[in-house]
């Protein structure tokens, strides 16, 4: 498989969980949120956060409010619900499990 | 907003024709959120060129939509608390006695309705007492009826469970007393095969 393809199938599995994970540290709003998975590669592109944001507020993970900024126009800031706590919770359990049984396959197998 | 800026228009016009295939809701939610990124982003300083480049191609933001939906972990509802099974069990074992029956079957599809035990537990919860019943009663006839016919009872073929009572008595009395037995070792068996929600 090639590399492209490889990157956007693991993406896909990690990726909302990825966007919960950064609001435990508190609510965030878009672009800081796309700039920090983009910079770090779970993101293909800033736009990309966006449907995946879509998909978690519509099954209750994420909420938003709006904020008047007094430089600009108003933001909208996403945070967890309790919901989205939980699953991530979970998410980080399950990580790191597996992701030490793939990398121990990789490295007795090299 | 700053939708008066022809790039960022004809950005999310592309944008939203890329996402036309998919659900409408859903569709909503990210144009909206694109251009909320977009207002910021401006905001702040950066020109247009390089925040619609930064956010890619539509396409490729059309293409992550559309997965399915993450299922939230359903909330545990009473019935997959320890709370609820102690209900369950209490119905089983005493339900009968407080409304004949009635209670029983009340406690029966709690048993059914919660998540909490599996299918093979729940089957054993609710035909054990009645075949257990049946198996105690007709153990008791057979039983009896070898004893009565090696002990030559006067009245030669008369099957009971005691010399001087008749036999339909002694089944009710069998059943009466077993049954709040056996109920209570089943709901034990259910306190004990249960599996809390997390």
């Amino acid at each position: 498989m090639e590399a492209d393809r490889l990157l956007a199938n693991l993406r896909k599995g990690v990726v909302e969980s990825c966007v919960l994970a950064v609001m435990r540290q508190g609510e965030v709003y878009g672009v800081d949120l796309a700039r920090r998975l983009t910079a770090s590669g779970v993101l293909a592109s800033e736009g990309t956060l966006y449907p995946v944001l879509a998909r978690l507020r519509t099954s209750g993970l994420v909420t938003t409010r709006w904020e008047e900024s007094p430089s600009g126009p108003p933001r909208r800031y996403y945070r967890l619900t309790a919901s989205g706590e939980r699953d991530v919770e979970q998410f980080d359990t399950t990580w790191r499990r597996f992701s030490a049984a793939v990398t121990g396959i990789l490295e007795e197998t090299a | 907003m700053n939708t008066t800026d022809p790039e960022v228009r004809e950005y999310l016009a592309e944008l939203r024709r890329a996402l036309a295939t998919g659900p409408l809701g859903e569709r909503e939610l990210v144009v909206d959120g694109v251009r909320q990124h977009i207002d910021d982003a401006l905001a702040s300083g950066v020109p247009v060129q390089q925040v619609l480049e930064d956010l890619g191609d539509p396409l490729v933001i059309a293409a992550a939509a559309g997965g399915p939906a993450p299922a939230a972990s359903p909330v545990p509802g009473f019935l997959e608390r320890r709370s609820g099974s102690v209900l369950v069990a209490l119905l089983i074992a005493f339900g009968g006695l407080v409304v004949p029956v009635a209670g029983w079957i009340v406690g029966v599809v709690l048993l059914w309705a919660s998540k909490g035990w599996r299918t093979v537990d729940k089957v054993v919860g609710t035909v054990a007492s009645p075949v257990l019943v049946v198996l105690v009663v007709f153990g008791a006839h057979v039983f009896s009826g070898v004893t009565s016919a090696s002990a030559a009872a006067p009245s030669g073929g008369q099957t009971s469970l005691g010399p001087l009572l008749p036999e339909a008595y002694d089944v009710t009395w069998t059943v009466l007393l077993l049954l709040p037995m056996i109920q209570i070792g089943v709901a034990v068996y259910l306190l004990l095969r249960f599996r809390p929600a997390r």
